[in-house]
């Protein structure tokens, strides 16, 4: 709302009362200003991003790397054999301190030639022993650190399905 | 220094449509994504989605040049790969597919013949109505168990011009000095192997190009096929080859070579896999031989009668290759096939090693009586000076792979001097041997050549070929001559000649070893197989071999002197030339038609010690 002078005529508005025009308000945002880094998954089609929807946050996408590096089995990829970290061999015997050992190898072993700027943190396995009635359900979640993008300690929760 | 621009800016593409491979591709496409797409997508990272969707790209792209690198290697017989790919350029290339090897070796045939008293002359002479012939097909087993067949009919009466035997004849004498008998030899060609005879049962439904598999492996020769009414199937090359040579034995004892034309032909291929064989017949109807050989295509072409105008017409080439152009497809008969298969180089057996006779048929005179045809028979004894050779296991594919590029120059024709000299030299030996032979211009006709060939007798003497090996040449060189091309056969000319050589020895030498032993080495300058038609004598060749020998201290002259007529019981030739006047700095030149011969070294050869 103006304010009027008696004396000039001038008129005084203030910036917390004037709003955003339609055309300012279209604008991209900042968010959508950056650049986008890779595909999501489980891809999905979008409308904003293109045909695929795009992560367009460097820690999202080698998040979600990781989680299909951890998820994928010797054998699974075209051309590259060895791709993946092969947890699925083993879970019928995770949560014992030996097949744990082993699948912490693997995990440290696949992260170590495919995604070498990620920091393993921790390891724990979670058995479901309640949702488990027609598939068992093994859970193993990894904390890890991703030092070039940023200091945060990120948690990724993967479900593996026994038997399934 | 400078730095070079034109290396620096110029086009320095590195492009290769071939041999990319998976890394190749995917690093091309990851090029290609960064700097189109940045604004889209920019982790290619293996583990993400978008390195996976190049890795299918590349995956594909690396597959796809992986079978077009392969097309590529098989096109060419030095990276060909697939068997069946090698066996169809080795077909391709003329050359044919064999299995193992069989040996083959001269063995000495001894049969006693008893002595008689000649009515006339009253000498004691071998009996001439129990001189047996030993035919073709007698089969010897080596001490190794291998079999060895006579491929030729020994023919112990069989006499050369000058009245004696061919036959070398030895005659034995009892302890009172008199001959009770001749001991015969002969040799005979012998090859190993097994020989197989096969049945084929043809149906009578005609069947173009009707083919038959032999069962046994590693057919080395076909010797007969032949069907139930009698018709000799002749093999051939290709059955566009509608004639084969045929060798007839003439009265005088010559032997001579004919062109039969053979509608009963087939061609013979060997699998590279197996190495069984196949035999292909031709596609004409053989049961209706009596028609025209080659249909007249106008039998079959356009119906034009009474019309002015007419519709296309189709033609069925199916009629065309009824004919008997490409040979007989034998209908409704039963064909018979003889072959030899076997081989390999346990066949090489050692020298006098074939002693066991386990099959002969033997050929008497009616005249001859019966027990002496059966001690002759039992006094048979065979055995092979020599070891046998030949005998080797099936070209590896490696092998055929080599023969391939090596066999594409052949040709089945002869258009250069080499292409002629080529067949000379291949002219089968039952024909006569010609051991050099040159081409030379006609210089009376310019469309015409001379050919200039010479012989060898059996004392390995240089000597004009005989009538009928001109003759079996003349024969077998116009199945391969181009249309215009004629051709003179004359004797070269020999030109036997002595070697004069002076030298200084050294005084502790002993002279006579000394000579001996140049003798021994000029010989070997001049032996048959470094001679040939026009080919000179370099002086200094002889010089260096001599001056080379411990004990020589100089050669102080050599001198080549022609020798003709008969000297001292050696006959040479009668060609006469004054050799001084052919010497040309240290070179004795001769005209291509002439051959230079060292016939007797050992008395030809003169040193004389100064």
């Amino acid at each position: 709302m103006a304010i009027e002078n008696r004396l000039q005529t001038r008129k005084e508005y203030s910036f917390k009362a004037v709003g955003l025009s339609k055309r300012e308000t279209s604008k991209p945002t900042e968010r959508a200003l950056r650049p986008v880094i890779g595909i999501k998954t489980p891809m999905t089609l979008s409308s904003s991003d293109g045909i695929f929807s795009m992560h367009r946050d460097v820690g999202d996408q080698i998040s979600d790397n990781l989680r299909n590096l951890i998820l994928t089995n010797h054998g699974e990829r075209l051309g590259f054999y060895d791709f993946g970290a092969n947890i699925r061999p083993l879970v019928f015997s995770l949560g014992s301190d030996d097949a744990d050992m082993v699948a912490i190898e693997r995990i440290g072993v696949a992260v170590g030639k495919y995604m070498p700027f990620v920091t393993l943190d921790n390891f724990q396995v979670l058995i479901d022993r309640f949702d488990n009635k027609e598939v068992a359900k093994v859970g193993i979640v990894i904390t890890y650190l991703i030092p070039a993008v940023d200091k945060l300690t990120r948690k990724l929760e993967v479900i593996l399905y026994v038997g399934g | 220094m400078a730095d070079d621009i034109k290396l620096k800016f110029g086009l320095q593409r590195n492009r290769s449509y071939l041999n990319r491979d998976f890394g190749d591709f995917r690093g091309e496409l990851l090029r290609y994504a960064n700097v189109y797409f940045k604004d889209k997508i920019q982790d290619f990272s293996e583990a993400s989605m978008g390195g996976l969707f190049l890795d299918m790209a590349a995956y594909v792209g690396d597959t796809m040049s992986f079978y077009l690198d392969h097309q590529f290697r098989e096109l060419s017989p030095n990276t060909v790969t697939e068997t069946a790919n090698l066996e169809s350029m080795i077909r391709n290339a003329g050359l044919k597919i064999r299995g193992d090897s069989p040996a083959s070796v001269m063995v000495n045939f001894y049969i006693e013949i008893p002595a008689v008293q000649d009515n006339v002359t009253g000498e004691i002479i071998p009996d001439p109505d129990s001189i047996p012939k030993i035919k073709d097909g007698a089969r010897l087993v080596s001490s190794n168990g291998i079999n060895f067949y006579l491929t030729e009919t020994l023919d112990f009466t069989e006499k050369t011009p000058n009245g004696k035997y061919a036959a070398q004849v030895t005659p034995i004498l009892n302890s009172a000095g008199s001959v009770t008998s001749f001991v015969y030899m002969l040799q005979g060609l012998t090859v190993s192997g097994t020989i197989a005879t096969e049945e084929f049962v043809i149906s009578s439904s005609f069947v173009p190009f009707r083919t038959i598999k032999l069962t046994n492996q590693h057919v080395s020769a076909v010797l007969r096929v032949y069907d139930s009414e009698g018709n000799d199937y002749h093999q051939v090359e290709s059955l566009s080859q509608d004639t084969v040579f045929r060798k007839n034995k003439l009265s005088n004892g010559d032997t001579s070579i004919e062109v039969i034309n053979t509608p009963f032909r087939y061609t013979m291929d060997t699998s590279i896999g197996d190495r069984t064989s196949t035999i292909r017949f031709g596609s004409g109807d053989g049961s209706n031989i009596t028609d025209v050989k080659i249909p007249n295509p106008s039998d079959m072409a356009l119906p034009l009668y009474g019309k002015e105008t007419f519709s296309k017409v189709s033609l069925d080439p199916n009629h065309l290759l009824r004919s008997t152009s490409l040979g007989i497809s034998p209908t409704g008969t039963t064909i018979t096939v003889v072959y030899r298969h076997g081989g390999g180089s346990n066949h090489n057996v050692d020298a006098d090693s074939i002693n066991e006779i386990q099959e002969i048929e033997y050929s008497f005179f009616q005249a001859a009586n019966y027990n002496k045809t059966q001690n002759i028979k039992a006094s048979l004894a065979v055995s092979n000076p020599k070891e046998a050779t030949g005998g080797s296991a099936a070209p590896t594919l490696l092998e055929l792979k080599n023969f391939v590029t090596s066999a594409r120059s052949m040709q089945n024709r002869v258009v250069t001097t080499d292409d002629l000299l080529a067949r000379i030299y291949t002219l089968p030996t039952e024909f006569g041997v010609v051991h050099r032979a040159n081409v030379l211009p006609n210089p009376e006709n310019s469309l015409s050549s001379i050919l200039y060939v010479i012989s060898q007798n059996s004392l390995g003497e240089l000597v004009p070929c005989s009538d009928a090996l001109k003759r079996n040449l003349s024969t077998y060189l116009n199945e391969f001559r181009l249309i215009g091309d004629a051709m003179d056969i004359l004797d070269a000319h020999v030109l036997n000649f002595q070697i004069r050589i002076n030298c200084r020895f050294t005084h502790t030498v002993n002279k006579y070893e000394l000579i001996s032993k140049i003798i021994s080495e000029v010989k070997k300058l001049y032996t048959k197989e470094k001679i040939a038609l026009g080919k000179p004598i370099v002086v200094s060749e002889i010089r260096s071999v001599v001056q080379n020998l411990t004990g020589v201290i100089s050669v102080v002259d050599i001198e080549l002197i022609n020798v003709s007529g008969t000297i001292e019981n050696r006959s040479y030739s009668s060609t006469k030339k004054n050799l001084s006047e052919i010497l040309d700095n240290d070179v004795y030149f001769i005209d291509p038609y002439e051959i230079f011969e060292l016939r007797f070294p050992n008395n030809d050869i003169i040193v004389t010690v100064i």
